[in-house]
């Protein structure tokens, strides 16, 4: 039987080392990819990831029982926004802008080198139109981002990215809804199924 | 519903955003092919966002490391700390009192002279003693026992104040320059802190030394200490039992200095003497200023443990000693470089030991420089007065200036060195009777014209590089070719004779008989001096000449003509050459003749 988050938390809470790493286990893929979309930005996103965990290891006491996943999620969210606002005064580029994000899907010219890819073609129309996406979340706010990518990505529902994003059901749609908007601009068009 | 959908209804349609109105629209999306076409654009646009819902992985890297950043102490966060009002109150009184009893302890004799010392310090050179010694305030009684383990703070270091006079002496060949700088150092009894910095130079931490030069039974230097966290700065711990000013010296080597020398001839109409002017070129790219510096240079080659620009360029002047104990103990680096950084550290004294120690050949070269006359393979060669020199500024500097050299000139031929054509050397020697001697020339690049003795113009003769030129040794200088010299070598009759032959009757030896003409022109409106040098294919030969010539080895020979001005003379020889068996001959016979010359010699002696 799986253990659930609640008794994870408490056996760290007891002294258990090895609750918070199967919290980090349980969560770090999702949450990596969390970071990296709101971040778009894949070595940020891993100084993030480091720090959400390292706040939830700190205040693991303040957990007051409920949706784990959420309050994780709020951390990190708090985690990344904090940045963003100290980074507004000073704006950081990084110099490996077109890799950061998936490496292996940004960059094109890796596609066209990969021996083993089937359809070159198709897989560089591919990185085209990931690039494009990417491009496009990246024109959206902060808080427009993070409510597209809890409730399109990681698939909360609205009232659980209110929980994350602590504000009411309808200031998520609203978000989510200027969101979408912008991107049907922004987004390319594209003729052929997507996988 | 009327009309049709717009975008912003489909959007909220298509991702629940009102479900209000949801059964409506579905409703109309079902009648209306329009927007129902438009919905599906609009969903295959929003679908694209799936090319970035892959899953991305934490790998085991990081999730350990974020584990480890997790479990890690965290610093303590600073308490923000707002003061009660009463306690702003205490503070004040706490304040008064301490300067109460401040103004009381530090009203003695001694004080007020320290307060009179400071105004008469220089503005950049700060002097303080320590404070906290409570001998310091008992003149003649202090204890110079218990150094100071470090400054406690900024404003008891010494700062270096101006140069009174530098010297540098620079080892061209190994780019090292000895620096030896005097400056004066406003000191108070007691303990003194130095701080010498060398930031963006390239002195070698090393080899820095302090000495006083004055009152050095009252003045010892008891240490130079290497601050951690600080880069680029040493500093001396200095005890005093005097006041006042104290003229020390500070040497060290520093890289980046080096100089190249440079001669002008002046050939006279007649090319039989020669003006020499010799220049020194300094450049000086070490990051110091030279300012009133007398310029010394050393001839010849320094063998060095180290490069002094690598050593300069060291973030610990001995390296870090404690990275090395760490390495020896198995820590990491980490670990090695906190202790690394613990503040005053000091270097353990046998360290410098060791390491002056092995530059102790280094040092034995400055006290070998004053050998001037052959004891050492070196030669000091110091520039008259002062010059300033700045960091990346070059000085070309008057070495000397020697008049009336008599020079030869000298025309060579020879075809194994020099090919077809006629070279011309200069030939002086460097000794007193040639109005030199004084000391070697240091090797260079010489340029010689001549005196056209027209008005007083100059034509340019050649150039050439001179090698280190030791006193009362002859130097000739190749000036490249002569065009008003000319050597013409022609073949004029070729023939054999003597033929030997083997048992079959085949040739197996013969001798062959070479005649030659050489023409020699000489055009020029001057006594010359020609040297012919040939060379024979084989070292048995005879030759016949009306010529007189030197026999210079085995199969080369020289003749040495003097021409008269606007003169051409005709030599002829005839060179005869032994090959095959007729060799073998030939070296019998006159093996045979010498022998029966050695019999002859005793008996006409007796």
């Amino acid at each position: 039987m799986e253990t659930t988050d609640k008794s994870l938390i408490e056996a760290h809470l007891s002294g258990d080392g090895s609750a918070f790493a199967e919290l980090v286990n349980r969560y770090g893929d999702g949450m990596l990819g969390y970071l990296t979309k709101i971040c778009g930005n894949r070595p940020q996103a891993e100084d993030f990831f480091q720090e959400t965990f390292k706040r939830v290891h700190e205040k693991a006491c303040t957990f007051r029982g409920g949706n784990f996943k959420s309050w994780l999620y709020t951390i990190a969210t708090r985690v990344a926004f904090d940045t963003f606002r100290k980074q507004k005064k000073l704006r950081f580029i990084s110099l490996n802008s077109v890799l950061d994000v998936n490496s292996d899907v940004s960059d094109i010219s890796a596609v066209c080198v990969d021996e083993n890819c089937p359809d070159p073609h198709e897989e560089l129309e591919k990185a085209e139109i990931r690039t494009q996406v990417r491009n496009a979340l990246n024109k959206l706010p902060h808080k427009q981002r993070a409510t597209l990518v809890l409730a399109y990505y990681q698939q909360l529902s609205y009232a659980q990215v209110a929980d994350v994003l602590e504000c009411s059901i309808g200031t998520v749609k609203t978000q989510m809804f200027r969101a979408l908007k912008m991107l049907a601009i922004h987004l390319p068009e594209f003729a052929g199924g997507v996988k | 519903m009327n009309g049709h959908l717009s975008q912003n209804t489909l959007i909220k349609y298509l991702f629940n955003l009102n479900e209000e109105s949801k059964a409506d629209i579905a409703k109309h999306l079902d009648q209306c092919p329009q927007c129902a076409a438009r919905r599906d654009q609009l969903k295959a646009k929003f679908a694209t966002l799936d090319t970035l819902n892959e899953e991305i992985k934490a790998d085991e890297a990081l999730i350990a490391k974020t584990i480890a950043a997790a479990k890690a102490p965290t610093k303590p966060t600073r308490n923000r700390f707002i003061p009660p009002t009463w306690l702003s109150a205490v503070a004040a009184i706490l304040l008064i009192g301490t300067l109460a009893i401040t103004i009381f302890q530090f009203n003695g004799p001694d004080n007020i002279e320290t307060a009179d010392l400071t105004k008469k310090d220089q503005p950049i050179a700060k002097t303080q003693s320590d404070h906290k010694s409570p001998e310091l305030k008992v003149p003649g009684t202090f204890n110079f026992d218990n150094p100071p383990f470090a400054p406690a703070s900024a404003i008891e270091l010494n700062v270096l104040p101006k140069k009174e006079s530098t010297q540098i002496t620079i080892y061209n060949s190994a780019d090292l320059t000895l620096v030896r700088e005097k400056r004066k150092l406003t000191l108070k009894r007691g303990w003194n802190w130095l701080q010498f910095m060398w930031a963006n130079t390239l002195i070698d931490p090393t080899s820095l030394s302090l000495e006083p030069t004055e009152q050095r039974d009252k003045v010892r230097i008891e240490q130079l200490v290497f601050p951690a966290r600080l880069k680029d700065i040493g500093r001396w711990l200095i005890a005093s039992e005097t006041e006042g000013q104290v003229e020390f010296e500070i040497t060290y080597f520093i890289s980046g200095v080096n100089w190249r020398a440079f001669y002008m001839g002046t050939l006279t109409p007649d090319e039989k003497q020669m003006k020499l002017e010799g220049y020194v070129k300094v450049a000086n790219n070490s990051g110091e200023d030279f300012e009133k510096t007398q310029t010394r240079l050393i001839v010849g080659k320094v063998n060095l443990l180290d490069r002094i620009a690598d050593l300069a360029r060291r973030q610990h002047p001995y390296n870090s000693p404690l990275r090395e104990y760490g390495k020896m103990r198995g820590w990491d680096a980490d670990e090695s470089d906190k202790f690394d950084h613990e503040e005053g550290e000091k270097l353990p004294t046998e360290d410098f030991g060791t390491i002056l120690g092995g530059l102790s050949d280094v040092l034995e070269l400055k006290r070998k420089e004053v050998k001037k006359q052959g004891l050492s393979e070196y030669f000091l060669y110091t520039i008259e007065g002062t010059e300033n020199i700045k960091n990346k500024w070059a000085k070309r500097l008057p070495s000397f200036t020697a008049d009336q050299i008599d020079v030869e000139s000298l025309y060579k031929y020879d075809e194994n060195l020099y090919g077809k054509n006629v070279i011309r050397f200069v030939s002086f020697k460097n000794d007193e009777d040639h109005n030199l001697g004084n000391t070697p020339i240091p090797n260079g690049s010489m340029k010689i014209y001549a005196d056209t003795g027209e008005n007083g113009s100059l034509s340019f003769t050649g150039s050439t590089n001179i090698k280190y030129i030791p006193v009362n040794e002859k130097v000739e200088l190749n000036l490249g070719n002569a065009r008003g010299v000319i050597v013409q070598p022609k073949i004029m009759d070729q023939r054999t004779r003597n033929y030997t032959y083997d048992k079959n009757g085949n040739i197996a030896g013969y001798e062959k008989l070479t005649t030659y003409k050489l023409d020699v022109r000489n055009t020029r409106r001057l006594d010359i001096r020609v040297e012919i040098k040939r060379h024979f294919p084989t070292k048995t030969w005879q030759l016949e000449s009306y010529q007189k010539y030197e026999k210079i080895d085995a199969d080369t020979i020289k003749y040495n003509l003097n021409m008269k001005p606007e003169s051409k003379m005709v030599i002829k020889y005839v060179i005869t050459t032994y090959h095959g068996k007729n060799e073998t001959i030939y070296n019998e016979k006159q093996l045979k003749a010498r022998s029966s010359q050695k019999a002859v010699t005793p008996q006409a002696q007796g």
